[in-house]
């Protein structure tokens, strides 16, 4: 398919953006999406064109919504809440700092992330929810989703690094809703990223992905 | 049209692209209501809307840094995503015909003439005959398939597949006139 003719590039962005572009169709065209300027230029002039339809009277979700994103993202909720309490400035730091300790200390030692990430498969069917503290190089997983794999795969985490081989870190959990923390043992920061490989049961026997890379996701640069 | 988004939701998606938390949750408090509705018309439950709708927060966190003003509104940006991750949704499980809330009115031409007034889009789709501009528009808001929209307007699948592409074409060319 010669997506640089401009009527059919323009009727499948169209499409897209619309959403009857569907199916295996979709997911071909959002792999071309990403080598191709043109066509994210042609999916950008449609959904700014049909934009004004997404003007909907408002409407609130629940109330629970907002702490149940700050939680996917892994963020640290005690220190949050309780710098958001208006008395604090009085009682000053050591106090907060007690209260904290007692407060995780029964817990595994807290991850302050620096950011979160969310790695997913192409269709959604895998999908991981990653926070990175670079001060520790620890990494917290939650899976959100594992995909299907058989009794004799395992999947596999996988350090990008910049211009060098990616660095296992370990096979990850494929129950959904479980959470994992990773101690990376190598700096984390930029030009980083994560994959996950489908691997051998017990992980890649050379030492670098052998299966299928199902999914992969950069550091922010920021 | 009911309140506006945010003028501000742009300034906001700056800092959260470096990190601020406070922004996001700002960003959030101030733009949720505008984008729930987004994903509940596809979703058509409640509880499906706001799972998709925690996806695109996440990915607006993820992704802020993407945001080029220069490349359109803050408002589009922000929409766009959510009705992916609705669109998604739905393709990985296919909607009852249910609702938790009826849209207001049964084929969205209502909402279209609503929503539109005074934008190049308006005018375009005036141009369109009913059937194309029932069919994008229905397409757009609720998210239907071909083959929902070829049920709901009681026409064969082939007729609503060219209305969707005459319709697109027909918008492209008045778009860029």
């Amino acid at each position: 398919m010669n997506l640089n003719r401009s009527p059919l590039r323009e009727q499948l962005a169209g499409a897209y953006v619309l959403g009857t572009l569907r199916g295996p169709a979709r997911a071909r065209f959002e792999r071309s999406l990403k080598d191709s300027a043109e066509l994210r230029d042609a999916v950008n002039f449609w959904e700014q064109a049909f934009a004004p339809l997404s003007e909907l009277a408002p409407q609130n979700p629940s109330r629970d919504l907002l702490p149940a994103i700050e939680a996917r993202l892994g963020w640290a909720r005690g220190e949050d809440a309780i710098r958001r309490l208006p008395w604090l400035p009085a009682l000053g730091f050591a106090m907060v700092a007690a209260f904290s300790v007692m407060l995780w200390a029964p817990w595994s030692p807290k991850l302050v992330p620096d950011f979160a990430l969310t790695v997913a498969t192409e269709e959604g069917h895998g999908r991981w929810q990653f926070a990175v503290d670079k001060t520790h190089n620890w990494i917290d997983v939650r899976v959100e989703s594992s995909p299907d794999v058989s009794a004799e795969q395992d999947l596999e985490l996988w350090l990008l690094v910049d211009g060098g081989a990616p660095v296992s870190l370990g096979l990850l959990s494929e129950v959904d809703g479980q959470r994992q923390r990773i101690e990376a043992g190598l700096p984390l920061g930029g030009g980083q990223g994560l994959a996950v490989s489908i691997e051998p049961v017990g992980g890649s026997p050379t030492g670098a992905p052998t299966g299928p890379v199902i999914a992969a996701e950069m550091f922010p640069s920021a | 049209m009911s309140a506006p988004f945010p003028e501000q939701a742009q300034s906001l998606l700056a800092q959260v692209a470096l990190g601020n938390r406070e922004a996001f949750r700002e960003l959030y408090q101030s733009t949720v209501a505008h984008l729930f509705p987004v994903a509940l018309r596809i979703l058509r439950h409640r509880d499906k809307a706001e799972e998709a709708l925690q996806d695109a927060y996440i990915q607006i966190w993820n992704k802020a840094s993407e945001f080029r003003a220069e490349r359109g509104s803050a408002a589009a940006w922000m929409s766009t995503i959510v009705r992916y991750r609705a669109l998604d949704a739905v393709r990985r499980a296919p909607r009852e015909q249910t609702f938790d809330e009826l849209p207001e009115t049964a084929d969205g031409s209502d909402d279209i003439g609503r929503l539109l007034t005074g934008t190049d889009l308006q005018v375009c789709l005036d141009d369109l005959s009913d059937e194309q501009r029932r069919a994008i528009g229905l397409a757009y808001i609720e998210g239907l398939s071909h083959t929902e929209l070829s049920e709901k307007l009681a026409s064969p699948l082939g007729t609503v597949k060219s209305w969707i592409r005459r319709g697109l074409q027909a918008l492209r060319e008045c778009l860029t006139r």
